[in-house]
């Protein structure tokens, strides 16, 4: 059995000390401050800035005219290596950031300073089929944090010590299920998902008291036998369909309902063993937070062989469509197209490319793509755009209210998709699920490109060419900026109307992470975790 | 059996550092005990390769989102390899592998090391004499082997894992024409080093050369006179591609067939020293 193992450092004491200091340093988050999170602009209290996912800060200390004077102020190196992909959340003073894989850190935001961390005993045989033993943050409710690990537990620590409140077992490592993305903070309950999807297992979403830790509810999200959409599995292949929810989701607490993406149907490129549409992998699913209950789903790409999960966090935004104001959720997904649907009942408004792609004619009056013929991967290989990266992949979109823009990391690449196994082996190492496999295009000038898309249609206002690929998602403020950065370790603030750079520097290696923006004592702060270490900018 | 030798630790710490990763991997590789490695008799290691490693290097090794490794064994050799496997590559994306198990990482290594085998082929011509050709036709003027030679042109010391008996006559009949553009994105910086590029200040400096190091910010450029000009984009009115534009001259005409085919089979044959 495993034993959690409390690593105090500099622990308790530090935060007495610290306490004497600042009385700020005395968080207690409500479900309200979360709700209102725009009105305390100094935190970056849930993992996409807000419920909506916008990833747009109110502050505007740093803007355009004075971004190219940003210093940086310090930088914490992580105490391990792995994969870094923490998106910190800020709370009065306290930045709660997770090292891989599923270490938590409490730092002191002035300073950079550690005040707790916390690391989970993980398994010797840990299981981490398809994906990188990470971890993308934590959530905050009350005065607790939480944090999923990579062994799938959810986890409740004291905020200011980092002691365990309570541990649930989420899923069985064992079968394949780790989590690597943070979980969502709701009213009196914490919603987490899982990764997982080339294990040969069935997705879920799950939702727990934030007190106690009982779990409240669970959704699959493939069915079982004598449940509606069964029938879109060929055989008994929804047994290890996939459709994880590995990325965190977002929340509309007026409609009550959650948003989640799935991921792909397993295994990824070879559908032989699972005709049909394959629900609800690369969905987008609305869930009603108090049931569990899925009351609408949309399904981007049916019968998936591409590997384009529906991961990226939706964005929710309000605006009139044809004259009519409506309630929508925008995705800009993996497949290459974007998105724009009702949040309410999931209709489909519109959809176009926002990179090349040569798999779909386009889009039928109901969203379904329209195939052109012979895009299945091959035993000799089938070129297509995208690539199996995708179009965009893990990383956020940000959504700025005042320039009705979304922006996104966008990849145009293509690739020959290759066949292989049909069969899963659940569970099985050695085989990743995966059927198959891709190479990239000889030659192919790829690139990514940051690329501003206008919110309700899709229709690009600009964009900022990045030389060699990036796995970073963006931050846009009030001050009229885009941050955002390369893995050739540029960190960046790009002129949120027109596109133009306004700064950058090099932090020396691969960022792979959300920036995020916070205040302390008055002074605004722009984070960026790269490769081993996160990096901290204001203004001098 | 091939042991690690501080080559082998270099070589392995130069692909670290193509990743944008320079961590000293020695405490890991050096002081490792000899290995016995199965000689490459394949099958047993493709499904588990295509399996847990095709995802990120492509069914034929040749490269995806995470490196071309078709001729990993020549740069590393079969330890290398397991090492890597084994330990993975830290901050790059490459996980460990611990679950599978010595003998099936063996099994891995096996079939990774027969790309590089398939990969070299037979040489189309004789190798000693085109090493001949290499030192009468002035070559190291500009080309670096094993240390010794110019620095205008790309160093050839390990060539032959880079590019295919086909590229090599290419690239010394129509210099410039062809870029080993056949890289994945992590890849694609070091392989754009031998693009001609032209830069104009905004004061109007104008600068030619060959491009060193390339990425969203910044540019470095290498004059004819080997000097490096680092060079901020945004400081820049223009900054141009001249493809097919080479300062190696063409041998199309100075080469019979039979010449041709021994240089390129010398040049295939730099693998790297040991």
């Amino acid at each position: 059995m495993k034993s959690l193992q409390y690593v105090a450092y500099a622990g308790v004491l530090a935060a007495l000390l610290l306490a004497g200091w600042s009385s700020a340093l005395a968080q207690n988050v409500t479900y309200d401050d979360i709700l209102h999170s725009s009105a305390q602009p100094q935190n970056w209290i849930t993992y996409g800035g807000n419920y909506s996912s916008h990833r747009f800060s109110e502050l505007k200390q740093i803007d355009t005219q004075n971004a190219a004077s940003l210093k940086m102020e310090w930088v914490y190196q992580l105490r391990r290596t792995g994969i870094f992909e923490t998106s910190p959340i800020v709370v009065d003073g306290y930045l709660y950031m997770t090292e891989p894989p599923s270490t938590v850190t409490a730092l002191d935001v002035r300073t950079g300073k550690a005040i707790w961390r916390w690391t989970p005993e993980l398994p010797k045989n840990l299981l981490t089929i398809g994906l990188f033993p990470t971890n993308r943050g934590v959530a905050v409710l009350g005065d607790t944090v939480y944090v999923t690990t990579i062994d799938s537990y959810l986890v409740a620590l004291d905020g200011k010590t980092g002691a365990v409140r309570w541990r649930v077992h989420v899923a069985e490592n064992k079968e394949g299920y780790a989590i690597t993305s943070a979980p969502l903070a709701i009213n009196g309950k914490i919603i987490t998902g899982t990764g997982g999807g080339e294990a040969g297992l069935r997705g879920l979403l799950d939702a727990y008291d934030a007190k106690t830790g009982k779990r409240l509810w669970r959704l699959w999200t493939v069915p079982t036998q004598g449940e509606p959409g069964v029938e879109t599995w060929g055989g008994d292949s929804w047994k290890w369909g996939g459709a994880t929810t590995w990325n965190t989701g977002s929340y509309d607490p007026e409609l009550n309902l959650l948003y989640w993406g799935t991921g792909n149907p397993a295994p990824d490129w070879n559908g032989d063993a699972r005709q049909g549409d394959n629900l609800y992998s690369c969905s987008l699913l609305a869930v009603d937070a108090d049931t569990g209950k899925m009351k609408w789903y949309f399904q981007f790409s049916p019968h998936d062989t591409h590997d384009w999960d529906a991961a990226e966090p939706p964005i929710l935004l309000d605006a009139a469509i044809n004259g009519q104001p409506r309630k929508l959720v925008v995705m800009a997904n993996r497949n290459g197209f974007y998105y724009v649907l009702d949040r309410t009942t999931g209709e489909f408004l519109s959809g176009v490319p926002f990179i090349k792609q040569t798999w779909a004619k386009g889009l039928d009056a109901k969203g379904r793509p329209i195939l052109m013929p012979d895009i299945d991967p091959s035993p000799q290989g089938t070129l297509i755009y995208p690539s199996i990266t995708g179009a965009i992949n893990f990383s956020s979109p940000s959504y700025s209210p005042l320039t009705g823009l979304v922006y996104v990391t966008a990849r145009e690449q293509g690739a020959y998709y290759f066949k292989g196994r049909p069969k899963m082996e659940p569970a099985n190492p050695e085989l990743a699920g995966g059927g198959g496999g891709q190479r990239v295009l000889t030659g192919d000038p790829a690139y990514t490109a940051v690329r501003a898309l206008d919110a309700t249609t899709g229709k690009m206002k600009w964009q900022f060419k990045l030389v060699g690929d990036s796995w970073t998602g963006t931050l846009a403020t009030a001050g009229g900026l885009v941050f955002s950065a390369d893995v050739a370790g540029n960190f960046f603030a790009l002129d949120a109307a027109t596109g133009k750079p306004l700064w950058n520097v090099h932090v020396g290696a691969a960022a792979r992470a959300n920036p995020v923006t916070f205040a302390v004592d008055g002074k605004q702060y722009v984070a960026v975790a790269a490769t081993n270490s996160l990096f901290v900018f204001g203004l001098p | 059996m091939i042991r690690i030798r501080s080559s082998r630790v270099a070589a392995l710490v130069f692909i670290l550092c193509g990743f944008g990763l320079c961590v000293p991997f020695v405490a890991f590789a050096a002081g490792r005990a000899p290995q016995a490695t199965k000689p490459a008799a394949a099958p047993p290691g493709k499904p588990l390769f295509e399996g847990a490693c095709a995802v990120c290097h492509g069914m034929d090794g040749s490269g995806g989102n995470g490196p071309n490794i078709r001729h990993a064994a020549a740069r590393l050799g079969p330890n290398g390899i397991e090492d890597l496997v084994k330990v993975g590559f830290i901050g790059s994306g490459m996980p460990t592998f611990p679950q599978l198990g010595d003998e099936k990482i063996r099994q891995i290594v096996d079939y990774v090391v027969s790309f590089d085998q398939e990969a070299s082929g037979t040489q189309p011509g004789d190798a000693q004499k085109g090493k001949e050709i290499y030192r009468s036709k002035n070559c190291s003027q500009c080309h670096i082997v094993n240390g010794q030679g110019g620095n205008l042109g790309p160093d050839l010391t390990r060539v032959g894992t880079r590019l295919s008996p086909g590229s090599l006559s290419d690239a010394i009949t129509s210099p410039g024409l062809k870029l080993p553009l056949d890289a994945n994105l992590a890849e694609r910086a070091a392989f754009r080093a031998y693009l001609m590029q032209r830069a104009v200040t905004k004061d109007g400096r104008e600068i030619t050369g060959l491009r060193v190091n390339d990425d969203t910010f910044s540019v470095q450029l290498r004059d004819a006179g080997g000097q490096i000009h680092s060079l901020r984009k945004l400081d820049l009115q223009k900054l141009e591609d001249l493809p097919g534009k080479s300062w190696m001259p063409s041998y199309k005409d100075g080469l019979s067939e039979t010449q041709l085919n021994d240089l390129v089979s010398y040049l295939a044959g730099l693998r790297g020293a040991r």
